[in-house]
């Protein structure tokens, strides 16, 4: 065992911290209210985005808040509940409460409370950002802090009435800070060069100038596309995901998502920074579900299967069948993007759907290979067994 | 302080997202034993981790099944912070790289070294 580097501190162990070591089970019930209000956002936002592609479903007097459903109701959950799990004390549960009471809100109807409770919940997911900031102050803490702030921003633009186009820079800044902050916080055991930091901060400052000028909305990207870029070419340099691809099994699959992620983020950026969102007329939605899509989901698909025990206290099990939806989500955004750019409204709207079959056919292949383990997966005939990893 | 036997009994736990095992990256900062038991204290990679539980979990999984006779007493510090310096050279030969005291100084800080430089020059 190699001897500590750092010298001979003895580790000092604070009360709460202690405490927490021994585990308490008995609030992790708790967690999967938020959770299935989160799911709940998912599905019900989902709907709202094929509403708006031009599928017949019912709901169709809510298609505008496909947006903030997504982002808030169920991305901001989701991200809320992982930074309390971390946190640890039962304060940082507000958070995670008052977006899924927000998601409730929204999904039935009753916009102010929902804009008020999701103000509530980005507020707190900020102030707890700010606390791990102070606990260990580092690039990745402060873009965690920084991406919840921009969440706060893009929730009072939204409650005060200003056009989603604009509303959307934040938030999709909100997201996009927020990953790569846990990418910098795990790739930090690839030991990056100093310079890394003044790389990455200068990215960040660059997309959060475009968010600010509204350039998701604008006939040019060049500050959030190039931001974006930056951003993309840095962690690809120096990503974790360089290492662990070549591992196996659930490893290995993060990996690829992460890759896949990347790809979409630099495209995105390419775009923006061209200026191609002004010059096609769905440019906007390439942009946006580039992002949201390519970049965020890859990075929910990536997660999932590890963050969901850590917070739901739910055991999953990995299954190679799960590129098979990974697959569908990426080829779904090629048809969507070829639409936006062809404006071919059935590849749009085909695009579309393929998303919702993706996440849906990730949900199932997830619990039927949690449900149904490997040793019994035998009877299935030949053809449809999990291929070897 | 670090028990070989315990360690041992630690070296399956791995962070799930670097495929690569808790003592290898240095989190786990003593393992001895105790008059009262087995004691455990250990770290993860930041606070905003929300692994936490779910490791803590698996080292008593892992102390219960290799001393089920003691109590175990696992606890989170994050003093002193985990840095990647703490990796084991069984971990950084995971991770591709080698671990030297030279690697190591290459990564210090960059106002240290510039002022080195200055100096030296």
């Amino acid at each position: 065992m190699t001897a500590d580097p750092e010298g001979s501190r003895e580790p000092r162990v604070w009360g709460d911290d202690s405490a927490r070591a021994g585990g308490r089970w008995n609030w992790r019930r708790v967690r999967f209210i938020p959770l299935a209000a989160g799911a709940g956002a998912l599905i019900w936002g989902l709907q709202m985005g094929l509403i708006r592609l031009g599928w017949d479903l019912p709901g169709s007097a809510g298609a505008a808040l496909h947006g903030p459903l997504m982002i808030c109701g169920f991305l901001g959950t989701l991200i809320s509940l992982e930074r309390a799990v971390a946190v640890g004390r039962s304060w940082a549960y507000a958070a995670p409460a008052a977006c899924a009471a927000g998601a409730v809100a929204l999904a039935t109807g009753h916009e102010t409370w929902a804009h008020a409770a999701i103000l509530l919940a980005s507020l707190w997911l900020t102030m707890i950002s700010i606390w791990l900031c102070l606990r260990m102050p580092a690039l990745f803490a402060g873009l965690l802090a920084i991406g919840a702030a921009t969440w706060v921003v893009g929730v009072i633009l939204w409650a005060l009435g200003h056009p989603m186009t604009v509303t959307a820079g934040w938030w999709l800044t909100f997201l996009v800070l927020t990953i790569t902050a846990e990418r910098v916080e795990l790739s930090r055991v690839m030991r990056p060069p100093w310079w890394t930091t003044i790389v990455l901060t200068l990215g960040a400052g660059l997309v959060l100038l475009g968010a600010a000028r509204g350039e998701l909305a604008q006939s040019t990207g060049y500050a959030m596309g190039a931001g974006l870029l930056i951003m993309t070419l840095s962690l690809l340099r120096f990503d974790v995901a360089r290492v662990t691809i070549r591992q196996r099994r659930q490893v290995r699959f993060s990996a690829v998502c992460m890759f896949t992620g990347y790809f979409w983020l630099a495209t995105a950026g390419l775009g923006l920074a061209l200026g191609l969102q002004a010059s096609w007329i769905h440019g906007y939605d390439a942009a946006v579900h580039a992002i949201g899509i390519g970049f965020v989901l890859s990075m929910v698909f990536a997660h999932a299967p590890i963050i969901l025990p850590a917070v739901a206290g739910v055991r999953l099990a990995y299954t190679a069948l799960l590129y098979a939806p990974l697959t569908i989500l990426h080829a779904s955004l090629v048809a969507r993007i070829a639409g936006d750019l062809l404006e071919s409204f059935a590849a749009r709207k085909a695009g579309g759907l393929l998303t919702a079959v993706a996440i849906a056919t990730y949900a199932i292949v997830l619990l039927a290979a949690t449900v149904w383990p490997r040793e019994r997966r035998s009877i299935l005939p030949r053809a449809i067994r999990a291929p070897a990893d | 302080m670090m028990d070989p036997d315990i360690v041992g009994a630690l070296k399956d736990i791995v962070d799930p997202e670097l495929g690569i095992g808790i003592v290898d990256l240095g989190l786990v900062y003593r393992a001895a034993h105790t008059p009262a038991g087995v004691e455990v204290i250990m770290t993860m990679t930041s606070p905003s981790c929300p692994m936490s539980e779910v490791l803590v979990a698996q080292v008593h999984g892992a102390l219960r099944r290799r001393f089920p006779d003691s109590v175990h007493d696992v606890q989170l510090t994050w003093e002193p912070p985990w840095s990647p310096a703490r990796i084991t050279a069984a971990g950084c030969a995971q991770l591709g790289w080698r671990k030297t005291a030279r690697a190591d100084a290459a990564r210090s800080s960059w106002p240290a070294r510039l002022l080195k430089s200055l100096v030296r020059h």
